[in-house]
């Protein structure tokens, strides 16, 4: 066999693996359908998710309104389409940045080491003591109500999740001799961790923080949910199904909307983050999950599981 | 052991403390004035002079940290500015209330999650794996405050066999306890499935089997035994996060729980008790976790003798 056939060959392999992770294909195509509902959102959305119409309150499903409308007579399909657009948002700008600067700590500090990271590390685990949503409320409290103080919230909530898990993929990485190499060769810090120490420990990362956007899905529509968030009239989720908890004896469908949204967004997140691990680990599929890689995700989902 | 508890314990109390700061100055940069919720918003300005001073809010930022210090250690927490109540007297309150619904939801969460999660693993990529991962799965990504709104709708609206919010008797206890060991029961089974299945998979299983043990045996000793540290770790987890009230799901039930209180002092901006509730839940977290740092050392003999 030639080079270039086994070349393609393992690509097949890769591209067939992927397309028989399930996990990832379904979680992909529910993200898909949300963001595209999130992108286009004003084109098709069949009615304005704001516009009051009393005339029409609380009617049920029909040929006009898919999904009926809620108790201003807001179409309920329309709103939880634009809602999509809201959180898609809101986690964006929130786990994105949040996710560059504590990737680049946390490989900074593996890559320093010493007091820094001794002194960074004890400050995430204090941080880490402290419960997700309580941190959010706190926070989102104190900058006011609103978009701006959810974004800001998750994403200092985020942050020390992020160091953790970045620094302890970068850790075996750090010290190979490639790095050695480049370092010898004249190489800057800022090149030698942006380009040879990242590089190699992404998967961790990723995986991380796919599930960090399901959390983050849980945490923006929990605070609108608390009237901490998002206010109204804006049609989001968490803060849909608050208003629905009045109607739930005479109109359950007004809660059940927007609450199989939210849990189907972060399905997919959830979905795909396990998917990715698996094409990204091809061990674990098999059973062998040791590598220190996986002990560095594990720790970071530590924080994953106490703030549902 | 002696020094892996001694500095497990000095680092807890370094995290209170760091706790207690952080909260005094986020405290101080919220927006809203105590005072003028005090003394109300008509007050002329000698009456708020005389309340910032009986409060000591003209003291130096340094002097106020430390009589909030000294307040703290003689159990002095200030009064409630809604109640008039002691803070002391409503955190206990609450807190009885949140330890209730733990009480009542733990063994239904180890029970849930362990055997759920053996039997999963045990018979791996069965059908029954599967659709017991599936059903956790979704246990996993569903937002607690929308699964205790669905079972809501189940049990007190559809069937009318339980009350629907408020607090008091044990069938009140049951809705939000359900809602919490359904959702921190399959956390703990997903992790328990991967740990089991992970460590039946290994080769000394393998050996066991070889030399003629039964599977049950070896399933309990050998591979139950040496997965306990993170299934311990896990459960832990879960219970701070109730211990700290799961803030969502007691607002659903209007269940007077920690939760429930501090996301309501922080809506009236009652800040001594947003303080003292703060610092309660993030204290009780890190006592949680010691306890899980302590119980992994007496199940892991690694810990135990290295003494790291």
């Amino acid at each position: 066999m030639t080079l270039r056939k086994r070349g393609a060959s393992l690509r097949n392999t890769r591209l067939s693996y992927l397309c028989k992770n399930r996990r990832l294909l379904i979680g992909c195509a529910i993200i898909g359908l949300f963001t595209i509902s999130a992108i286009a959102g004003p084109f098709i959305v069949p009615f304005s998710p704001l516009k009051q119409n009393l005339m029409d309150a609380l009617a049920g499903a029909s040929g006009t309104h898919l999904l009926g409308t809620d108790q201003y007579g807001r179409d309920i399909l329309s709103r939880m389409l634009w809602g999509s657009r809201i959180t898609l948002t809101i986690i964006l700008m929130s786990v994105i940045p949040s996710a560059l600067v504590g990737v680049l700590i946390g490989a900074y500090i593996s890559y320093r080491k010493g007091a820094l990271e001794f002194c960074v590390l004890r400050c995430v685990d204090v941080a880490i003591a402290f419960p997700g949503i309580l941190l959010a409320m706190l926070i989102a409290s104190s900058f006011g109500k609103g978009q701006t103080s959810v974004i800001l919230s998750i994403s200092i909530y985020m942050l020390p999740g992020f160091i953790r898990v970045s620094r302890g993929a970068a850790l075996g990485v750090s010290n190979l001799e490639y790095v050695e190499a480049a370092r010898a060769l004249g190489a800057s810090q800022f090149r030698q961790i942006t380009r040879h120490i990242l590089p190699n420990c992404l998967s961790p990362i990723i995986v991380h923080t796919t599930l960090a956007m399901g959390i983050a899905v849980i945490l923006s529509s929990g605070l609108s949910f608390l009237g901490l968030g998002i206010q109204r009239p804006q049609p989001e989720w968490g803060l849909m199904l608050s208003d629905a908890r009045q109607y739930l004896r005479t109109v359950p469908r007004l809660a059940l909307v927007p609450g199989v949204a939210i849990t189907l967004l972060v399905l997919a997140f959830n979905l795909v983050g396990d998917g990715v691990r698996d094409f990204l680990d091809p061990r674990r599929a098999q059973g062998f999950r040791n590598s220190s890689q996986n002990k560095s995700v594990k720790l970071g989902f530590k924080r994953a599981i106490q703030d549902r | 052991m002696i020094c892996y508890v001694l500095k497990r314990i000095t680092f807890a109390l370094l995290s209170v403390f760091a706790v207690l700061t952080v909260v005094f100055f986020v405290m101080r940069v919220l927006p809203g004035d105590p005072v003028l919720l005090i003394v109300g918003f008509d007050a002329n300005s000698t009456q708020i002079s005389i309340m910032r001073e009986e409060l000591g809010l003209d003291d130096p930022m340094i002097v106020q940290f430390a009589n909030y210090l000294k307040g703290f250690v003689t159990g002095n927490l200030g009064v409630s500015i809604r109640h008039g109540t002691s803070v002391i007297q409503e955190i206990a309150m609450a807190s009885s209330h949140t330890l209730a619904l733990v009480a009542l939801a733990f063994p239904a969460i180890v029970a849930i999650g362990i055997c759920v999660g053996v039997l999963a693993a045990y018979k791996q990529d069965s059908f029954l794996d599967h659709s017991l991962m599936a059903v956790a799965v979704v246990g996993v990504c569903i937002p607690p405050y929308f699964l205790a709104l669905l079972l809501m709708l189940l049990f007190s609206v559809q069937l009318r066999w339980l009350p629907a919010i408020g607090a008091g008797s044990i069938l009140h206890l049951i809705l939000p306890s359900l809602t919490l060991a359904a959702i921190s029961g399959a956390s703990v089974s997903r992790t328990t499935r991967a740990c089991v299945a992970e460590c039946l998979n290994s080769d000394y299983v393998r050996t066991a089997l070889a030399k003629g043990l039964s599977r049950n045996a070896v399933l309990i000793r050998h591979a139950l035994r040496s997965t306990l540290p993170p299934i311990i770790t896990a459960i832990g987890l879960q219970v701070a996060y109730m211990l700290g009230g799961a803030a969502l799901v007691e607002v659903v039930y209007a269940y007077p729980g920690i939760g429930w209180l501090l996301v309501e002092s922080i809506s009236a901006r009652d800040f001594p008790v947003i303080q003292a509730a703060v610092i309660y839940v993030a204290s009780v977290t890190i006592l949680v976790n010691l306890g899980v740092d302590f119980s992994y050392a007496l199940a892991d003999p690694k810990i135990r003798k290295g003494g790291s």
